[in-house]
This record gives structure tokens, sequence and C-alpha cells, in this order.
């Protein structure tokens, strides 16, 4: 673990030093700040000290940051508060005339002003200002701060995966949110308004599938189907399968409707299909076709690997069901059906 | 070129060897997606559940 302690930190006043001890401050995983009655060095274009931009480095980027503050400075500072509260609902949208104004405060401790203005945002921002006498050694209260912080790491630490897990939930609340308006605006009033772009948005939905074997204890791979090569989109019309559109590598055209070898057909015209899964053992090539009204949209998922036994068949099916793509299928037939 | 080669939008399940794997009927899919939803929500409120107790809110 990287620790700064800022006393030990020597801040040239030139910039590139002070962007130096910033880097320092980024890199490291917590800020241990000694406060005195001195500020230490002023950067004028900043208005702000360099302990201050440090510490605001360290906030910004989420760093444990524990401070330590001589006793006299941090009982003067309390006993200054309501004053500075005062300043500060006069000038909380003008920093450097809030700067200005405490500085005329009398302090009979603090030799820099400027400890007040650092106290007093750090204190706004939640920080614990723990005190220290000087000549005290200060180990068995860091050790204990250390101890406390390395119990709630580990408390952390046991939750990791669920961490992850939350995480992979946002992910796909945000991307489903994103996405699901990019198909709304494509529907309007159960009709498709642009149906190249439709399919071109769902293709790119239909990711990789793996298609694993489920039982009691363990889940076994089957096989790993490649993201959708593409989508064709048919409407039923009185004797024919009319092409409506298409995307991706793909070449159709309309099928009649006494084509019965045809698996759009077969699919459009059984009442109890309304997903069907066909599987073109030639191209080693999955169709995947569901209905919505009149319409009936056909995605090709391409199997990476060897040709699919039949006992396995269903897993694929149940795959396609579960995975991401479908989630997309099934929004886009709820809002085409109204 | 066979005309099955062609035409790539389900034209004959003859010309090459096509098989119907499985279907589904009207709900089935709602079914799927139903019960994806529920695991979630006892997931995410097993989640937070844990997140409670680590950050001493509960």
């Amino acid at each position: 673990m990287k620790v700064l302690f800022l006393k030990r930190v020597l801040c040239l006043l030139n910039w590139d030093s002070v962007k130096t001890c910033l880097e320092y401050v980024k890199d490291s995983d917590m800020l241990i700040l000694f406060i005195d009655t001195k500020a230490g060095s002023m950067i004028s274009s900043e208005g702000k000290s360099v302990t201050h931009l440090e510490f605001l480095t360290a906030h910004e980027e989420g760093k444990k940051v524990l401070v330590y503050v001589n006793r006299q400075v941090v009982d003067e500072f309390f006993k200054l508060k309501n004053k500075l509260d005062e300043v500060n609902d006069l000038y909380f949208n003008n920093y450097r005339q809030f700067v200005n104004v405490v500085d005329t405060f009398e302090t009979t401790y603090i030799s820099d002003s400027y400890v007040l203005v650092l106290l007093y945002d750090l204190y706004q921002k939640g920080y614990y200002l723990n005190s220290f006498e000087l000549g005290i050694d200060l180990d068995d209260q860091i050790k204990q701060h250390l101890s406390s912080i390395m119990k709630k790491s580990l408390r952390y630490l046991s939750i990791e995966k669920d961490i992850q897990r939350a995480m992979y939930h946002f992910s796909i609340y945000r991307d489903f949110y994103e996405n699901s308006l990019r198909l709304v605006e494509l529907i309007r009033n159960g009709k498709i308004v642009d149906a190249r772009l439709l399919l071109s948005r769902l293709q790119n939905q239909m990711d990789r599938i793996v298609v694993e074997k489920k039982s009691k204890y363990q889940n076994e791979k089957i096989t790993v189907l490649n993201p959708a090569t593409a989508i064709t989109l048919y409407s039923m019309e009185s004797d024919e399968m009319v092409l409506v559109e298409y995307s991706g590598d793909v070449t159709a055209e309309n099928i009649p409707l006494d084509n019965r070898d045809s698996y759009v057909v077969i699919t459009a015209t059984n009442p109890e299909y309304e997903e069907a899964l066909f599987y073109n053992y030639d191209k080693n090539l999955f169709y995947f076709l569901f209905k919505v009204n009149t319409y009936v949209f056909c995605v090709h998922y391409p199997n990476d690997g060897e040709i699919i036994k039949e006992e396995y068949h269903d897993f694929v099916f149940n795959a396609i069901l579960e995975s991401k793509g479908y989630r997309y299928c099934f929004f886009l037939k709820k809002l085409m059906e109204g | 070129m066979l005309f099955s080669e062609k035409i790539d939008g389900g034209v004959s399940m003859k010309k090459e060897r096509i098989v119907l794997v499985a279907s589904a009927k009207k709900g089935y899919g709602k079914q799927i997606i139903e019960r994806q939803l529920a695991a979630m929500k006892k997931e995410s409120a097993s989640i937070q559940e844990k997140f409670a107790k680590v950050c001493g809110t509960r």
C-alpha cells in the first residue's frame, strides 16, 4: 500500500514539482495530512496551497484521507467556525473573496489564516479532524486507524464478487435502457418505420452465445454460437412471404406460401410456432425465427465448432431464448403487438 | 450454385440438410424472460443486503 505523508513530500514552488506532488497523490492508496499552524506554499494562480491541492486531488480520486491537526489549531478552528460559516454563506460562490475575508480574522495560535480555509474545506467535505499534541507519538493512533481501515477493507473484499455482479447488472440495465429506446423510435403504432435500421440495431444485440448443458452440480459447455451474421424480415401476404428487409451477410427474396420446404413458411403458417429454431447441417448455421403479427424475423447464428449432435439441439434453443439478444426480440414483439 | 445456396432466407430444406430443432408456443418466451427477471431481482436484493451489512447501514 502506498501512503503519502505530506510532511515528507518536498513541494518546490515551480509548477512542475506541484504537478509531480499531485501525481504522487494519485498514485497513493492513502493520504495522511498533518496540519499545524502554517499552510505551506501557496500557488497564487490557483489561489490554494499545495497541501490543499493535494487534499483536493485525493478527495476527487476517492482516496482514503486521514487528517491530523495540532490540538491548539483545531481548538482555534472550532472557536472560529461560526464566523467561518457566516463568511461562507455570504461568499459561497466566490472562493477568492472567502479567502480574503478569512485572511482578516484575528488568530492567536494559527499563524497562517489559510489553515482555516483548508480546515473549513476538510470539515465541509466530511473529514474527521483528529487532533495531535506536539511531541507525543502518533504511531498508536495511526495504527488504530489503519487497523480499522483494514477491517473494513476485508469486509469489502468478502463481497468483491458481488460488487462485480452488481456492476454487471448495472451494465445490463444501462444497455437495455439505451438500446430499447433506439428500438422504440423505429416502431410507430405497431408498424416498423425503418426496417433496415431496425434489423441492423437488432443484429448488433445478437451477441455470441455460450451453449451449456446445465446439470444439478455443474455446467458443461456444448458449443458457442457466433454473433448473428444476418437477420431477414418477412411479411406474410396472401400467397407469399414478402421479403421486407434484411441486414448482414445474406441474400434473400420472396418465398411462395406453397413452398413447404421453407423454414420461414413453416414457421409463419404453423400457429403452434411462436419461436422456432432450424439447423442447417451443411452450413453449420442456426436459423432462429420469431413471429410478430404478420412478420417473421429470421436470425442467422453460425455455430463456432463441430456439427451439433441432435441430443444437444434443445440446449441451443434454450440458450438463445435466455440470451441478451432474445430480450430485445421479446421487447420488439411486445412493442409491435401493442 | 444451387438455388438453396444462393437464397439464404429459408427456401429449400430439401436441397440443404436443414432440420427443425425446436419450437415454442406463445407464452414460452415470456416465461423465460419473467424467470430471468425474477432471478435477477432476487440476486439484486441479496447483493443489496450484503452491501448494507458491509456498509453498516442496517
